[in-house]
């Protein structure tokens, strides 16, 4: 049996799921966190749960929302939970109507009735139920209250044939209505009168399987004819079955709902009125960043960071020594597993307080609410770019990872929009490049090390901002533009889902070292272990150091042209850490501390920092490029989202070297 | 009646709209999808500097929309 869950945006559906499912998937506070759907085994095994993107109405805008509905329609659905706001009911239940003249057993799961309650709205569910005749349960999913109450309720329905509701919509359309049913074929697997109405409310795709029973030119006369009929009454068709339906609505909501109180300046206004303010909004968001790389770096995740490092490259390091010389070892064993796997997994292991520590912080930011509001802040800037505010959610989540940052996109409705924001969020720093990062200001850049990073993630959103401007007027024309947000309220994220949408966003890094970074690391090692002339070479003349060497060569105007930093290079490819695994294997150290006592060697600080800005901003990760694939469906997009980042990294290193030499910098 | 663009209200000011004209479809879809149309009060909560954005205030819902699109909808005083 399956089971969807389907509702607005951002009344959550997805804290539902996961107390419906035991499971865990990302929730947040701001319209469109869901873009996929999602499936889970329902409690008591009573069937198989789909969580859906968020949608308005049956008549998808953007990509998010065709997901929505197409599942809505085309998958066998037994059972449909239509999870409503309580607070904004009248405009959650035009959705809820449309399901219900669908026909499917639909099940109302009320959910936020303690908001509602705080806004002075009561609201007589049992009424409501005998209204929309289903069932209407009262939860809190974000605490579970009443969850219970809606499992017990789902076999009931799944026994339970219904008939579609009817809503009267004049004489008029009625009978217009009642035309375009006739002219259907009798057998038809989609409920008729649904089509009709779709149809009269403009729905492309329900156009579009209508079309193959009745001639396009007979549907388009019907239309224009009904709409002629009733323009006294609305300015299009859609408008009027808005105005039908909200008046069926205003109807229910009077005899359901009371107003016991009037509230003057909610908490969430006033807050507004600082972060969202006309002037103050840009620099709280820039002072919000600082901030958070103050924790992640100098207060918090650095110190945790040390501690880590000296534990694995002590008592870790030299335990697994004795260890396999206990069990004797051979010596290539004992130099793969100390030189090789501890050098490169620890090098990247000791970097997870600082990624958790920035994680916690994106899941505050997502959890709150401010979200929404930086898109707004940052609509006007991103607008001249030929970008939307909208844009900047996958850019944030990007500084995350930058896989979910490519599929945040999917809300955003303006196709030529969402490509550039596809393929421009690969420049949004990741956590994975910030090992990179944090190893090389605590060699290079020890005072600063705050302002260092920042300005690193800076350029990444600068050279985005400068780029989207120049393929927006070039080969991402576009003219119409979409930007309409929804702010909602303010909630205090609570700290279990804190704590546990920061493990889940960590724990793919966790994983990532115990297979890629493991795998990398045996392969460097082995690569640097072996050349030309046999096994247990010099470093320097081994495979490694030739590859690394060509690479290198060509490296030199950007000043780190060592054969060293070239072979990092290529092997950050498979995942960003990588890059600093390579190093601990190369240098042959087992970590952070005793890198950063060899590194001077090799860099200097303007090298350091060059080298920074070429990690940023080259070729994306082998997963994120697999990921604008398939956001993109288009060989040639992911062709020049690999080609474009690495010539931009390749310039950018360049001016900021060789400028810096001009300048006086060494 | 005397009509005003909403765009050109100041914050804290309402108006009812009574005509929105010649937006983009997406957009007029989107703002009826938010229950947002003629006969709707529009309470104006803020305005970004520079051309920016304004926060409205509709059924008690907050919304972003492009100063563009609120040159777009007529509005009488309330």
């Amino acid at each position: 049996m399956n089971i969807a869950l389907a509702g607005n945006p951002n009344t959550g559906k997805t804290s539902l799921f996961n107390i419906l499912t035991d499971s865990y998937e990302y929730v947040g506070n701001w319209a469109g966190v869901t873009v996929e759907k999602k499936m889970g085994v329902l409690k008591n095994n009573l069937g198989t749960l789909v969580d859906l993107p968020g949608i308005y109405s049956l008549n998808p805008l953007s990509k998010d929302e065709g997901v929505a509905t197409n599942y809505l329609l085309n998958e066998d659905v037994s059972i449909i939970l239509n999870i409503v706001d309580a607070s904004q009911l009248k405009r959650n239940l035009y959705l809820t109507l449309q399901l219900l003249e669908y026909g499917n057993p639909l099940l109302i799961c009320l959910n936020m009735v303690d908001v509602a309650e705080s806004l002075g709205l009561q609201i007589n569910h049992e009424k409501l139920a005998k209204k929309l005749a289903c069932p209407v349960i009262p939860i809190v999913a974000r605490t579970g209250e009443g969850c219970e109450n809606l499992i017990n309720e789902i076999p009931d329905l799944a026994n339970k044939k219904t008939t579609p509701f009817r809503v009267n919509y004049g004489d008029i359309l009625e009978e217009a209505i009642e035309k375009l049913i006739d002219l259907l074929p009798s057998e038809m697997d989609l409920p008729k009168r649904w089509l009709a109405i779709q149809f009269f409310e403009g729905n492309t795709p329900v156009r579009h399987t209508l079309a193959k029973y009745i001639d396009g030119k007979e549907l388009d006369t019907l239309y224009k004819e009904t709409e002629a009929k009733l323009a006294s009454k609305a300015k299009s068709l859609p408008q009027y079955i808005h105005l039908r339906r909200g008046q069926w609505i205003e109807q229910i909501i009077q005899d359901c709902v009371i107003q016991t109180k009037q509230v003057e300046k909610t908490i969430t206004e006033r807050i507004d009125q600082v972060v969202a303010n006309k002037y103050l909004g840009i620099p709280i968001f820039l002072a919000l960043m600082y901030f958070t790389f103050k924790l992640t770096f100098e207060w918090v995740g650095t110190p945790l960071s040390d501690l880590l490092g000296e534990w694995i490259e002590g008592p870790v390091s030299e335990g697994v020594t004795s260890l396999l010389q206990a069990l004797g070892a051979s010596k290539f064993m004992q130099d793969l597993i100390v030189d090789g796997i501890i050098a490169g997994v620890g090098g990247v292991i000791v970097f997870v307080p600082q990624i958790f520590m920035l994680f916690l912080l994106i899941s505050f930011i997502e959890d709150s609410g401010y979200m929404a509001r930086i898109t707004v802040v940052m609509d006007k800037l991103m607008e001249h770019v030929g970008l939307n505010g909208k844009a900047f959610i996958p850019m944030i989540i990007g500084f995350g990872c930058n896989v979910p940052g490519i599929m945040a996109a999917r809300t955003i409705e303006q196709p030529k929009e969402r490509l550039l924001t596809i393929i421009l969020t690969p420049l949004m720093s990741c956590s994975a490049r910030l090992t990179v990062y944090a190893l090389f200001v605590s060699t290079f850049f020890k005072k600063n090390q705050a302002i260092i990073i920042l300005s690193l993630y800076v350029l990444g959103i600068v050279v985005a901002l400068i780029l989207a401007k120049i393929f927006s007027t070039t080969i991402a024309r576009h003219e119409e533009s979409i930007f309409v947000v929804e702010l909602p309220p303010y909630r205090t994220p609570q700290w279990r889902s804190l704590l546990r949408s920061t493990w889940e966003k960590g724990k793919g890094f966790v994983r990532k070292a115990g297979t890629f970074i493991l795998a990398g690391s045996v392969l460097i090692w082995l690569l640097g272990y072996m050349g030309p002339g046999g096994f247990g070479v010099k470093m320097e003349q081994s495979f490694l150091a030739l590859i690394g060497g060509f690479i290198g060569s060509l490296l030199t105007p950007l000043g780190f042209g060592t054969w060293q930093a070239g072979a990092s290079l290529i092997t950050g490819f498979l995942a960003k850490e990588v890059v600093v695994s390579t190093m601990n294997i190369i240098y042959a150290v087992q970590d952070e501390a005793a890198l950063q006592g060899i590194l001077p060697q090799f860099f200097t600080p303007l090298q350091a920092y060059s080298f920074m800005a070429f990690i940023l901003l080259y070729t994306p990760c082998l997963a994120t490029v697999a990921v604008i694939k398939k956001e993109t469906a288009s060989a040639k997009w992911t062709w020049f989202s690999v080609l474009y980042a690495f010539f931009v990294a390749y310039l950018i290193s360049f001016i900021i070297f060789q400028g810096g030499k001009l300048l006086g910098f060494h | 009646m005397q009509t005003y663009l909403l765009a050109n209200l100041q914050a804290g000011q309402k108006g009812k709209i009574v005509d929105i004209k010649q937006m983009s479809m997406e957009t007029h879809r989107r703002l009826l999808d938010l229950d947002i149309l003629e006969g709707s009060v529009v309470k104006i909560v803020r305005k970004f500097p520079f051309g920016g954005p304004v926060e409205i205030e509709v059924n008690g819902q907050h919304i972003g929309i492009r100063r563009q699109d609120a040159e777009k909808i007529e509005v009488t005083f309330v």
